[in-house]
């Protein structure tokens, strides 16, 4: 089992054993996206809750 | 009356005119509306719920006031994730529902200003969706070609309005459901500038995007439904009064000072029918007056994972109460993708919104010396329903992708944006995005506007290129970058 399908089985009766592998790609996926975000220079940016600040 | 003489064809400004003139009771306007519902919506599958009853009292009612409201006697779709006083809302689910007591927000400023509810539209399940398909309640049809999907989500107001089941529908946009199957079905749709028009009764999505919108005929249409939603509130005091609408346009050249961008990387994504149509409005506007400038955004690549990460965690929250005892019920679909949004770490939803707030930072300097940005809508025609792939400039995207391709970005930024139809192919509509500052509502309908009266004087089918590529004659060959 991948870490990920590890962390799924961690989180609990919420997710049931046959969703692990369909629920780690799925993740996998997401944390991809975020570790591309990750990336960008955002120390000191204070994150765009609700509606975003304008100037 | 319209060509085809059946009042339910009639843009809410015609109907109030036939109205207005004693020659059209709502009554009558009603039934027809409903008699055409009754024969297309078993093909069509526009309404998820009909009050034929409810509305037929409510047209009566309307006669009997003699029609002392803007929409007096005018019959709307209302997308069922909006909570219709004793109807019930299903937000296009296979078990959750609920029975509202009262109108959401937005429906009961519709419901004082005179509309009629004819009925629930049609929407993907829970909104979370983006293509008008519907496992649990059937699939939506695209007036054009039955064929092809409505795209969605708001695809029953969508549908209903552009085939005479009503003159004007009530969508939410989170991630382009108002904006996409306006595209695909050849309305205007609004995308209000976020927190315009209040979200009490509204089913949620996600918090960050979801805002509510009409879908219309007309432009004059649209800007009256958008009036009466915002109850006519003028724009936001914060912002300065030059971002503001000008109201100094000539009549022959409505768009003069308006400087506009047309945002390239939307253009590339999209196929070489719309980009044309998109770049042949564009040339139009500058012979309207407006100058019109090349832009590229270094962070529009990243909205895709902004987004993403930031919905699915938010959603997640949103279906939180309930989703443990109803999980079964779900699409495979939707499930998965609340059930990993519930996953995501905190640092990764935090850090989208960081690179959102990023991505605004970047539009909001690009505006500086804009007025507005124009863009593809949809970077395709309504596909085939049952496809799950569809290619574009010979590559393959998944079609949810594609169908999100230019709608995303905007999506981030809490400004308005209008979908407007621009042009057909193969007989399918195809609309392009007007993408302004918050509460630049009334600049972008101006923009809207001219396109619309192209689109009838068929003005678009301008001159040609050696090439077939429509141009934009004096498009400045510098690109666009903030002062």
């Amino acid at each position: 089992m991948s870490e990920l399908g590890l962390r799924l089985v961690q989180a609990g009766p919420a997710v049931a054993a046959e969703r692990v592998a369909v629920l780690s790609e799925a993740l996998a996926v997401l944390l991809a996206l975020a570790e591309t975000l990750e990336k960008l220079p955002l120390e000191g940016v204070a994150p765009a809750f609700g509606a975003p600040r304008w100037q | 009356m319209n060509p085809d003489g059946d009042p339910a064809l009639l843009t809410i400004l015609g109907a109030r005119a036939e109205i207005d003139a004693g020659r059209l009771s709502a009554v009558e306007l009603t039934e027809a509306v409903l008699a055409r519902t009754q024969r297309l919506n078993p093909t069509l599958n526009a309404y998820l719920h009909i009050d034929a009853g409810g509305a037929l009292e409510q047209a009566r009612a309307a006669d009997s006031r003699r029609y002392d409201q803007p929409l007096s006697g005018i019959p709307v779709c209302i997308k069922d994730m909006i909570d219709v006083a004793g109807l019930p809302t299903t937000a296009g689910a296979a078990r959750w529902r609920r029975a509202p007591g009262q109108d959401a927000f937005a429906v009961a400023r519709l419901r004082a200003a005179g509309a009629i509810l004819i009925g629930k539209g049609h929407t993907n399940e829970f909104a979370y969706g983006i293509d008008g398909q519907n496992p649990h309640w059937g699939n939506c049809r695209n007036p054009y070609d039955p064929a092809r999907m409505s795209g969605g989500s708001s695809s029953g107001p969508a549908v209903a309005t552009a085939a005479g089941m009503a003159l004007a529908g009530l969508g939410t946009d989170t991630t382009g459901s108002i904006r996409v199957p306006a595209s695909l079905c050849g309305l205007i749709g609004i995308r209000p500038t976020l927190g315009a028009v209040p979200l009490d009764g509204v089913v949620p999505l996600a918090w960050s995007y979801d805002t509510v919108g009409p879908l219309a005929r007309c432009v004059q249409d649209a800007a009256l439904l958008l009036e009466i939603l915002t109850d006519g509130e003028p724009p936001h005091p914060d912002v300065p009064a030059s971002h503001r609408a000008r109201p100094r346009p000539s009549p022959k050249r409505p768009l003069l000072g308006l400087r506009l961008g047309l945002v390239e990387q939307l253009l590339a994504v999209s196929e070489p029918y719309v980009e044309t149509g998109v770049i042949r409005v564009a040339a139009q506007f500058e012979s309207l007056g407006a100058e019109i400038v090349p832009i590229r955004f270094e962070l529009l690549d990243h909205a895709a994972a902004i987004h993403q990460i930031v919905q699915h965690a938010e959603a997640a929250r949103i279906h939180a109460p309930w989703f443990k005892a109803q999980q079964s019920y779900y699409s495979d679909a939707v499930r998965t993708r609340l059930e990993a949004g519930g996953l995501l770490p905190a640092g990764a939803y935090l850090a989208a919104q960081q690179a959102r707030q990023l991505l605004i930072e970047e539009f909001t300097g690009m505006m500086r010396g804009l007025d507005a940005m124009l863009a593809p809508c949809t970077p395709i025609v309504a596909p085939p329903h049952d496809v799950e792939e569809v290619s574009i400039r010979g590559a393959t995207h998944p079609l949810r992708v594609a169908l999100l391709a230019c709608v995303v970005a905007p999506s981030e930024l809490a400004c308005p944006v209008i979908a407007t139809p621009i042009g057909r192919h193969q007989g399918l509509p195809y609309g392009m995005q007007i993408i302004g500052r918050p509460w630049s509502e009334a600049l972008l309908l101006r923009v809207a506007a001219a396109a619309e009266q192209m689109l009838v004087e068929d003005r678009l089918a301008g001159p040609v290129g050696a090439d077939g590529v429509h141009r934009v004659s004096r498009m400045s060959e510098k690109r666009h970058t903030p002062p």
